[in-house]
């Protein structure tokens, strides 16, 4: 043992003043007594040596002068040597990858039993500076080496695992790399659930497991072009060892279908489910009944393309139709050579064949329609195809039309309305595309005024049929840097709550922290983003596959262990019983005094 | 400190009531059976007719009978007067709580009975003489005063109750129960004392309280013993046996006292501070014959 501050045993001598408070006082006990009478001519009692050497060691002398020097060796900072484990340099890694939130069934997470076992670590070498790292693709320093042991399990215990997928040995080496490196470590511990293959003979592998899991492994949604709806692809794996009744359930927000499923035990099954109903953009399917890894069993899946229509507009804009257009769907206007889902020709004939749907307002387009000089068209629009989902809702009695060009088809379209044997309303309608003409002038009708006009923008656009978005079988996984590509540049991004992400400016790229529906708003319209964890979570490893590995061949080393708060709380219960003592003398005697 | 008035006590005692040994001449109508006749529904005896006496209460039947004309007298009841000695010389003032404390809140206790039965009560503090007197009075409002008096006595002085005596007897002129409520732990002084009492009429009553450092000392090893009341000192070495042959004389003492009570026919109790009034009073007193 040693004394940190030896000085302090100078406050001993503090132990006179007691001594001489004490020596001043009367020695003798003192006792009133209501009858001296009684007590004269007694023959007192032979007292022991021991009783008498116990009267005149006051026991409150005693508690003040213990309580003195426990006191005045607690300042003195006592401490002693112990042997602990020690190492030069000691990395913790955690795997805080998203497979590590698995349910254990005891209320608690593998991740919870890795931080146990980080505690478990850091007890046993209190002196040693360690560094803890958790693992997964975007791998982070918890803890630096510098840190105390206090600091240290504070951030062990802060920290939580991601939903990002495993961390590599080439993620370990980087970030390690930023510590001093592996080499600087004569231990690293890697706390994980599923073995590294080829570690370094320096690493040494503790696994934690526990916990069931089926997965959603795959899912992806394919667009019927002609028929509408569309079709499901769910790939699900089971990763038990016994036969599981499931549910697949697969929601566009607004409608729902669902299948039920036999899981073979260990296998992997494909699944085709037809939604037909489906109008959306954003899907989900999920697993029934939940497991221990809840993250696999909701996967998500949007197509790619954005949410709003992209119209090309040739010519002057006009804002009757543009207001009717955003009555029914979110319009984003794009350039000339930027993909497009519907093309409008107002007022200006288009040079050239044009891919697409196309809508002509008062224009021709070459190899269809060309428009000659305008005539007078007072008389009653005549509804030739009353029964066509264009004119659903519409009488075509309320239209006025001033005047109308002189239409030339060079291609015979479907005309359904007309006025005075003048083509009024004209559609093609071609296997992937739709052009419709409007032929006359729309400020020298009164359509824009009458009620008819939006109803007619949303049976035109319902009957739009859109490019099939484009099959992707690849995910966007949680902390996979997302390229933007031909989509713009970021204006927003909505996180699944709905709240936006902060995202630097002109960032060109984001990195997703969680799974869920993103939506991408950008120069070029509003793009959703389904993120889904790494399938590669959802695997289950034997654990027996590894060793657990703890050895103890640790060396030791002396420690220097304060001993000062052992000796302050011995004091404290000194003063405590001289208390006790001190308020208890009444109890024995009327008015005893020493 | 206790508080000198508990009221769930007092309202436990409300029933009690005192009992007068003998007809007592009263000064007005109380509870208690005077020795003369006076006015209630209580038939008491005969006596001839004398002139100036009240038609009334002729008994026509028996001068039918017997040609005699005698008048019917009833049993006049009266109030009694109760005096309180209470002992508070400095001896009084050891004991947790302090013997002077316990012999107040018996005093008060007595008080409120006497007062709530329609008796005076006077409150008569001594120590070698008789300190702030409370004459007797009527009417619980008069408890108010005695148990100023008492909240304000300090214990102090020696014990001298043949003085005390003497004195009280000068400043009273009717006889009544006299509570004495004392320690008693002085060698003597107390014959002449109640000899008097008994002398004038009066009903002595005495309430010895006694601390249990009175009782049974833990003092241990060599200590400086010093009187509370004369300041003398005595150091002694006590052991087992300095105590054992203590309590034989304080024994002594006590059985001295009584036996000098009981042949003068004085109730005496010995009340422990630790003993609870009220099984003092529903207990002692009321076994004792002094309350019903």
């Amino acid at each position: 043992m040693t004394l940190l501050n030896a000085s302090a045993l100078y406050l001993a001598s503090a132990a006179g003043l007691i001594l001489l408070l004490h020596f001043l006082r009367a020695r003798e006990r003192r006792c009133e007594v209501s009858a001296l009478f009684l007590w004269e001519g007694l023959r007192g009692d032979p007292q022991s040596r021991a009783a008498r050497l116990w009267q005149k060691l006051d026991l409150l002398l005693i508690l003040q002068l213990s309580a003195l020097l426990s006191l005045v060796f607690a300042l003195a900072q006592p401490a002693k040597f112990v042997s602990v484990a020690s190492l030069s340099q000691l990395a913790v890694v955690i795997d805080g990858s998203a497979s590590m939130r698995t349910s254990t069934g005891d209320g608690n997470t593998r991740y919870d039993w890795a931080i146990e076992e980080a505690m478990r670590i850091l007890d046993r070498y209190p002196s040693t500076p360690t560094a803890v790292v958790q693992l997964s693709s975007r791998p982070q320093i918890l803890s630096f080496p510098e840190a105390s042991d206090v600091e240290t399990k504070a951030a062990i215990h802060r920290s939580a695992p991601s939903f990002y997928g495993d961390g590599t040995l080439e993620d370990l080496n980087a970030i390690l790399s930023g510590l001093g490196g592996i080499p600087s470590y004569e231990r690293i511990l890697l706390l994980t659930d599923h073995p590294f293959p080829g570690i370094p003979p320096s690493m040494e592998t503790v696994l934690v497991s526990g916990g069931t899991n089926r997965a959603i492994t795959a899912f992806t949604v394919r667009e019927q072009a002609t028929e509408g709806g569309t079709t499901a692809f769910v790939e699900v794996c089971n990763y038990t060892d016994e036969y599981e009744d499931a549910r697949i359930r697969i929601s566009d927000g607004t409608h729902q279908t669902s299948l039920s499923i036999l899981l073979m035990p260990e296998g992997t099954e494909q699944y085709v489910v037809p939604f037909p109903s489906s109008r959306g953009t954003l899907f989900t399917a999920t697993l029934d009944p939940g497991d221990d890894f809840e993250v696999d069993d909701v996967r998500y899946c949007a197509l790619s393309r954005p949410l709003d229509l992209r119209v090309r507009w040739i010519g002057a804009l006009n804002r009757y139709l543009l207001a009717a257009l955003e009555s029914v769907t979110s319009v984003t206007l794009v350039e000339e050579g930027e993909p497009s889902d519907l093309t409008i020709a107002y007022g200006e004939p288009l040079p050239s064949p044009t891919p697409g749907n196309v809508l002509l307002i008062h224009a021709g387009m070459d190899g269809y329609v060309a428009l000659g000089e305008e005539i007078d068209a007072s008389g009653a629009v005549e509804e030739l195809d009353p029964s066509s989902p264009l004119l659903a809702g519409i009488e075509g009695k309320n239209l006025r039309i001033q005047t109308l060009p002189v239409v030339e088809f060079e291609v015979t379209p479907d005309v359904l309305l007309r006025v005075d044997h003048t083509p009024l309303l004209a559609v093609w309608s071609e296997k992937l595309r739709t052009i419709t003409l409007l032929a006359a002038d729309l400020m020298r009708t009164n359509l824009p005024i009458l009620v008819d006009f939006p109803l007619f923008m949303r049976n035109y656009l319902s009957g739009l049929m859109r490019m099939p978005a484009e099959l992707t079988y690849e995910w966007s996984h949680t902390g996979d840097s997302i390229e933007l590509g031909d989509r713009g540049s970021i204006q927003e991004l909505r996180g699944p709550d709905g709240v936006p992400v902060g995202l630097p400016e002109n960032a060109s790229t984001f990195r997703p922290d969680q799974p869920g529906h993103y939506l991408l708003v950008t120069t070029h319209g509003a793009y959703p983003v389904a993120v889904n964890v790494p399938s590669t979570e959802s695997t289950l490893r034997d654990p027996d596959s590894a060793e657990a590995l703890l050895t103890d061949s640790d060396r030791t080393t002396l420690a220097l262990v304060p001993l000062w708060p052992y000796l302050a709380g011995i004091a404290m219960i000194f003063l405590l019983a001289e208390g006790l003592r001190f308020a208890g003398r009444g109890w024995r005697f009327g008015r005893e005094r020493q | 400190m206790e508080r000198l008035i508990d009221e769930a006590f007092f309202q436990r005692l409300a029933k009690l009531r005192f009992i007068a040994k003998g007809r007592r001449k009263g000064r007005l109508s109380g509870r208690h059976v005077s020795p003369r006749a006076g006015i209630s529904l209580e038939f008491a005896d005969y006596r001839q007719y004398a002139p100036g006496d009240d038609f009334r209460y002729v008994d026509w039947n028996i001068y039918g009978r017997l040609d005699r004309i005698l008048v019917k007298t009833y049993v006049h009841e009266t109030d009694l007067p109760i005096y309180l000695l209470v002992d508070c010389s400095a001896s009084m003032s050891l004991g947790i709580p302090p013997k002077v404390h316990y012999a107040a809140r018996l005093a008060t206790a007595i008080a409120y009975l006497g007062l709530r039965g329609l008796d005076r009560v006077g409150l008569f503090p001594f120590s070698e003489h008789l300190g702030i007197v409370v004459p007797p009075r009527h009417g619980m409002k008069h408890l108010g005063r005695i148990f100023g008096a008492l909240r304000d006595t300090e214990a102090g002085g020696r014990t001298s109750l043949d003085d005390a005596i003497s004195e009280f007897l000068k400043q009273t002129h009717e006889n009544g129960i006299v509570f004495v409520v004392s320690d008693f732990l002085t060698p003597g002084g107390y014959e002449e004392g109640f000899a008097r009492l008994r002398h004038r009429g009066d009903e002595p009553i005495v309430v010895q309280v006694l601390a249990p450092e009175d009782l049974h000392p833990t003092a241990t090893g060599t200590t400086r013993l010093v009187d509370a009341e004369s300041a003398r000192r005595l150091t002694i070495t006590i052991g087992p046996r300095t105590l054992r042959e203590y309590e034989r004389r304080l024994q002594q003492h006590c059985s001295r006292l009584r036996s000098f009570l009981a042949e003068r026919r004085i109730p005496y109790f010995l009340a422990p501070t630790r003993r609870p009034l009220e099984q003092l009073f529903h207990e002692d007193f009321r076994g004792g014959g002094i309350l019903r």
